[in-house]
């Protein structure tokens, strides 16, 4: 479950934006890193409860499109709250083109962060699997390792 | 072809899978640098022909796989089977073109660029690395799918947030409205002074757009080893440590009962999957990360006009400093390192992938077409190519200068990786019209595609040589 929470949290930090006051860093990679970590949390909640389908792209694009729009929000409304200035929102035409803009680039997000999660959970899932088939003294059959 | 069962395809739509491989190969200079450069120079709407070339190869990705999944032969066997030269050639053009460490340079300068340790340091650790990680796997393909998942992953996510911190709507919509231009060419480029250095460039891009070069026919070795279709019953490349457990490798592949219904519906079963892979995984993931590394490009030229100068001069190595100084200008330093990163890793990860896919196809046709080598078994033959090319690369980068650049190194692969691309079009309407069963062949508009698409390739470099004198 703290995969999607990590997972988040990480991708966050990279928005650290240097060369700026070091309490701009800390808002900005935080502002961005912590509503992120909280959707990549809701998102395992919704994987364990069967409600996302593993591995699968669609849900996972919109997850995408529609979290790291609000979250980019929310960092540049809090960097525009505490230092009078965000990053990129008061250079766009008006909050619509900003959200689509973030939308799309939610899509990125979206897929890259499946395939990171699916490959975290994928690695977990086939040691877990090889240990019981050891213990078991048998190994899977090859088809149904393979594909 | 001995008969066997197709096996059951898999009933859910994975996102890990060779379709996803091949797209985190493909993604490479020619996503990040040649075609951001085009858009630079000749205005978003040049961008149809990337939506063309990505789009053929998707048609192309899913006739190899055709015969992958019909035989669990690799494409090279393929062509064996039509006219063993024609196997030779393309075993000869991978030599020619693969075994420069021309990636990995290119992703150590970066990091040079980034720590100001010589790019040899990092290359050569960088070499010896991929040796490493491959000869202690269990088995092979499983490590090379995940570990190139994983950076394909990181560099989607992490290029996004780069260019939702600097760019704007604006560029988004004119990358995506480019793709639909269909039909626009740049006069500069078919006539006038400009004409013979500009022509050749195009040609080059769009052989760049997606997989180059050889990388689809890999595909189908990736495809065996992951089990898909036939490929189930092909036993599979392991680590050195796990050399004990290899088995034997069958003298061919095999072939399922196309008149037995219930092998034809597990056929399309894999087509399902094969369409997928080849659509979702590939096109599309291969769109996106153009998209946004186009939307990068346009971004540093609006934050540094500079960097508009250093594209035009066609500078690779100022044009990524570039890029990274205007990202550290919009969004600090941290962004523009990262950007530099970003490159590091698609050097190193193309090599890798490339050095694993290369030595399966080299010793998939060592194994089987070159008798006396055959008792060293497949393993032992891929390992052998896989660290060929790593001691070579190693020498190699000691005898390149830097002022030949490893830039220089990459335009080796531009011609005959077209060649090849429109090579292996033809080969294909050989293979899947010749060598298949009568229902599980390609229909008239996919052969038509296929024809077209040699037509494209070949068509193109003669075009480039005839009319400038210049091919690429």
């Amino acid at each position: 479950m703290v995969t999607g929470f990590l997972t988040g949290l990480l991708v966050g930090g990279l928005a650290a934006v240097a060369g700026a006051p070091t309490g701009y860093i800390i808002v900005a990679a935080l502002g961005l890193g912590i509503p992120l970590a909280i959707f990549g949390l809701v998102y395992d909640v919704l994987l364990d409860a069967g409600r996302i389908p593993f591995g699968r792209i669609a849900p996972t694009a919109l997850y995408g499109i529609l979290a790291f729009p609000i979250a980019r929000l929310v960092q540049e409304l809090l960097l525009t709250g505490i230092f009078g200035q965000g990053i990129t929102l008061q250079h766009e035409s008006g909050v619509l083109s900003f959200l689509v803009f973030q939308g799309i680039m939610g899509f990125g997000y979206g897929i890259g962060f499946l395939m990171i999660h699916s490959q975290i959970i994928e690695v977990s899932a086939w040691l877990a699997y090889r240990k019981q088939a050891k213990e078991e003294g048998n190994q899977p059959r090859t088809a149904e390792k393979r594909v | 072809m001995p008969i066997r069962d197709l096996p059951e395809a898999p009933t859910s739509l994975h996102i890990l899978g060779p379709g996803l491989l091949l797209a985190a190969l493909g993604v490479g200079l020619g996503e990040t640098y040649l075609w951001p450069r085009l858009v630079i120079l000749f205005g978003p709407e040049i961008r149809w022909l990337f939506f063309i070339g990505v789009t053929l190869q998707g048609i192309v990705m899913l006739e190899m796989a055709r015969y992958a999944t019909a035989t669990g032969e690799s494409i090279f066997f393929g062509a064996a089977r039509l006219w063993r030269p024609i196997m030779w050639l393309f075993f000869a053009i991978a030599i020619l073109v693969y075994i420069w460490p021309g990636h990995v340079a290119l992703g150590a300068q970066a990091f040079e660029s980034l720590t100001g340790i010589s790019w040899y340091i990092f290359a050569i650790a960088g070499l010896i690395l991929i040796g490493i990680i491959i000869s202690f796997s269990t088995i092979v393909y499983n490590v090379v799918e995940a570990i190139l998942s994983t950076l394909i992953g990181i560099l989607v996510i992490g290029s996004s947030i780069i260019a939702a911190l600097v760019g704007n709507l604006g560029f988004v919509w004119a990358t995506i409205t480019g793709l639909f231009t269909f039909g626009y060419f740049p006069q500069e480029a078919i006539s006038g002074p400009q004409a013979a250095a500009l022509f050749p460039l195009i040609v080059g891009a769009i052989a760049f757009a997606g997989p180059s070069g050889m990388q689809q026919m890999w595909y189908t070795l990736w495809l065996r080893d992951k089990g898909a279709g036939m490929g189930t019953y092909i036993p599979r490349i392991k680590g050195l440590t796990h050399m004990d457990e290899e088995e034997t490798m069958p003298s061919r592949g095999f072939m399922f009962d196309t008149e037995d219904p219930e092998n034809m519906r597990r056929w399309k079963g894999w087509r399902r999957w094969v369409h997928f892979d080849a659509w979702v995984l590939f096109w599309g993931i291969t769109m996106l990360t153009t998209i946004i590394y186009t939307v990068l490009a346009q971004s540093a030229v609006q934050i540094d006009p500079g960097v508009r100068e250093a594209i035009l001069a066609d500078d690779q190595g100022a044009t990524l400093d570039g890029m990274s100084g205007a990202f550290a200008q919009a969004g600090g330093a941290v962004i523009g390192g990262l950007f530099f990163v970003f490159i590091s890793v698609i050097g190193w990860k193309m090599t890798f992938g490339i050095f694993d896919a290369f030595s399966r196809g080299q010793a998939d046709m060592t194994y089987y077409f070159i008798r006396p080598l055959q008792r060293f078994g497949m393993n032992r033959l891929y390992f052998a190519f896989l660290w060929f090319l790593i001691l070579f690369g190693i020498a190699m980068l000691f005898v390149t200068g830097e002022e030949d650049g490893p830039a220089a190194i990459l335009d080796i692969l531009s011609v005959l990786s077209t060649f090849a691309m429109g090579a292996y079009c033809l080969l294909l309407l050989g293979t899947n019209n010749l060598l298949l069963p009568k229902k599980i062949r390609p229909n008239i508009v996919i052969n038509i595609l296929l024809a077209f698409a040699a037509l494209f390739y070949l068509g193109m470099l003669a075009y480039s040589y005839f009319r400038f004198g210049v091919i690429i």
